[in-house]
């Protein structure tokens, strides 16, 4: 469960989040909506310790993670950037081992254990026959699904996702969007920034809509998403029939 | 399942043969030269030192294999397998497949050092003590630069070791200038070419101890090495002090590449082919990747050495070889590359 109060965030001058609280509890699948520039990734990097927040508190199974180290928080939560753009393609097997670092010593090198560990990752995605490809030579949805894998390597039940499908086929995303939903089922929670409403519908327990930093709607998908919501969100004046053939209602 | 084991077998294969590749080729290293000398009698040259053996060799062939071959081969097998390891290493934390172990201003730093000393009329020690207190402080500049400047730390890192290096390179040019013509400034030029003749055994201690000291951690951090070649948030989001980790790379690749251009000279080329080389060989997991780079370092700078001293009567300064042989080499990786 994630537990957020008061979050604010600054760059310089600019406020990039301003008193955000919310709640994440085990087991939802959450989509955070916003345009560009509305402070999705910020609240990310706060999440996960990348940026130090101004005012308020983040906490993780009521655990606050400025209390947490790297490596701790490391086994709770894992993050997924939109691309993972090593510049030396590693093996997929290699690169799913790299999540059990946090509960490797510095000097230690992953055995057995650690590659049962990722080999039961890759084959709960059902990706095991990738096992020896080149990591920057699969498909965009094969490359997303490995970094799950990693994820799940891990050990934590949280996961937080930087647009999964931003760079992925119509097929694909709702692939990738499947198995993170089977993971939620199966005691995983899941925070995923999107720009597509329409897969919150379909796949959310949970939307977040942020504007400007500031949480403009939050609760479950078919309360929240209808057409006044999307016109506030991305400032588009458009009727229910025009934006998207009437699915918002 | 299958495949797998045998990839991984593949591998401890390929780094297996390449340490036995590198022991033959030692071997052959102490018979060729202008005196042959039967590996028979190298061996029990060595031998002699230990346990009394009939001698059936004369006192030229144990001169020639212990007072300048040995010295010669071990530091070829030092020099190359530290450069190697060190270009293996920056190019993964500087996510960058052009850096080599000069790239933090090492090599300049070590030029001036050595340019001065010769200026100076130092004798051999000092000017090797020279260079590596100078290619210590480009190195320290460099860090000092980029740890204070705003913004991204390894472009910093990178544009320092640029701006850094070209201040040393200049005041190189400026020594040649006020050196005299005569004797200094062939020395100084040889010295720049790389060269790995002229040391004593006393010569390879010195770069041995750093070199050892710097290598062992690297070898140990070798697995997390592979962490730093991903993008900072996932390595640290995974739970990698990536600061911390990085300057321990940092740090120690820089003293063994500062330990072996202190006594060989700019030896370039090296640090950047051999690891390419060996990730085609063997992937680009560090696991396997910077103990198959060391070994192919050290062989390839063995073999050329080799060339460098047995082509011509007069030896050829290694540098240019080196220069020779790994562009080409290189040209001929890229066009053959077939993945993006």
């Amino acid at each position: 469960m994630i537990d957020i109060s008061g979050l604010s965030f600054s760059y310089g001058s600019n406020r990039v989040l301003h008193d955000i609280s919310l709640q994440i509890n085990k087991g939802d699948f959450a989509f955070i909506l916003g345009s560009n520039g509305s402070g999705k990734s910020t609240l990310f990097g706060c999440i996960l310790k990348l940026l130090k927040p101004e005012k308020g508190t983040v906490s993780i199974d009521g655990v606050p993670i400025s209390m947490l180290s790297e490596r701790e928080l490391a086994k709770k939560v894992a993050f997924l950037p939109q691309k993972s753009s090593a510049i030396f393609s590693h093996n997929v097997l290699n690169m799913v081992l790299m999540g059990t670092a946090s509960s490797l010593s510095l000097f230690s090198i992953p055995q057995k254990k650690e590659e049962e560990i990722s080999k039961k990752a890759l084959d709960t995605l059902g990706i095991g026959h990738l096992i020896n490809e080149s990591y920057n030579k699969l498909s965009g949805g094969e490359q997303q699904l490995v970094l799950i894998a990693r994820a799940l390597a891990q050990g934590g039940d949280t996961i937080i996702l930087d647009e999964p499908t931003s760079s992925l086929d119509f097929g694909n995303q709702l692939k990738v969007l499947g198995h993170i939903k089977e993971l939620c089922k199966n005691g995983y929670t899941a925070i995923v920034s999107s720009h597509n409403p329409q897969h919150a519908l379909m796949y959310a327990s949970k939307v977040i809509a942020l504007k400007n930093g500031t949480i403009l709607c939050a609760g479950d998908p078919h309360d929240v998403i209808n057409t006044d919501m999307i016109k506030k969100l991305y400032d588009i004046d458009a009727d229910s029939n025009t934006l998207l053939g009437g699915v918002y209602k | 399942m299958l495949k797998k084991r045998i990839f991984k077998k593949s591998r401890n294969f390929i780094i297996l043969l390449l340490f036995i590749l590198l022991l033959s080729a030692i071997g052959i290293s102490f018979c060729i030269g202008r005196l042959n000398v039967p590996l028979s009698e190298v061996l029990k040259i060595f031998l002699s030192r230990f346990i009394p053996i009939e001698g059936t060799w004369t006192a030229n062939m144990e001169a020639a294999v212990l007072n300048i071959r040995l010295p010669r081969i071990l530091l070829a097998c030092l020099v190359g397998s530290s450069l190697a390891a060190a270009g293996a290493c920056y190019q993964g934390i500087f996510h960058n497949p052009m850096a080599s172990p000069d790239i933090l201003g090492a090599s300049n730093g070590a030029a001036f050092g050595a340019a001065l000393a010769i200026l100076l009329g130092l004798g051999s020690q000092l000017l090797t003590a020279s260079a590596f207190l100078f290619s210590l402080i480009s190195i320290f500049a460099v860090y000092l630069i980029a740890k204070i400047s705003p913004g991204q730390r390894t472009v910093n890192l990178i544009l320092a070791g640029i701006m850094i290096g070209s201040v040393f390179s200049a005041g190189v040019s400026y020594i040649k200038l006020v050196a005299d013509p005569t004797d200094q400034l062939p020395a100084i030029t040889y010295w720049l070419m790389g060269s790995l003749s002229g040391n004593s055994l006393n010569d390879v201690l010195f770069t041995f101890i750093p070199i050892v000291l710097g290598t062992i951690p690297l070898i140990l951090l070798r697995w997390r090495i592979n962490l730093l070649t991903l993008s900072d948030d996932e390595a640290k989001t995974m739970g990698i002090s990536t600061d911390k980790l990085r300057l321990i790379v940092i740090v120690c690749a820089t003293l063994i590449t500062a330990a072996s251009v202190s006594v060989s000279g700019m030896i370039g080329w090296v640090g950047l082919v051999v690891p390419h080389l060996a990730r085609k060989l063997i992937g680009n997991d560090y696991r396997y990747l910077l103990p198959a780079s060391m070994l192919l370092g050290a062989l390839f700078l063995l073999i050329v050495d080799n060339v460098s001293r047995n082509l011509l009567p007069t030896e050829i300064p290694i540098g240019i070889l080196t220069a020779f042989i790994g562009a080409p080499f290189f040209l001929y990786l890229l066009l053959r590359r077939k993945y993006s």
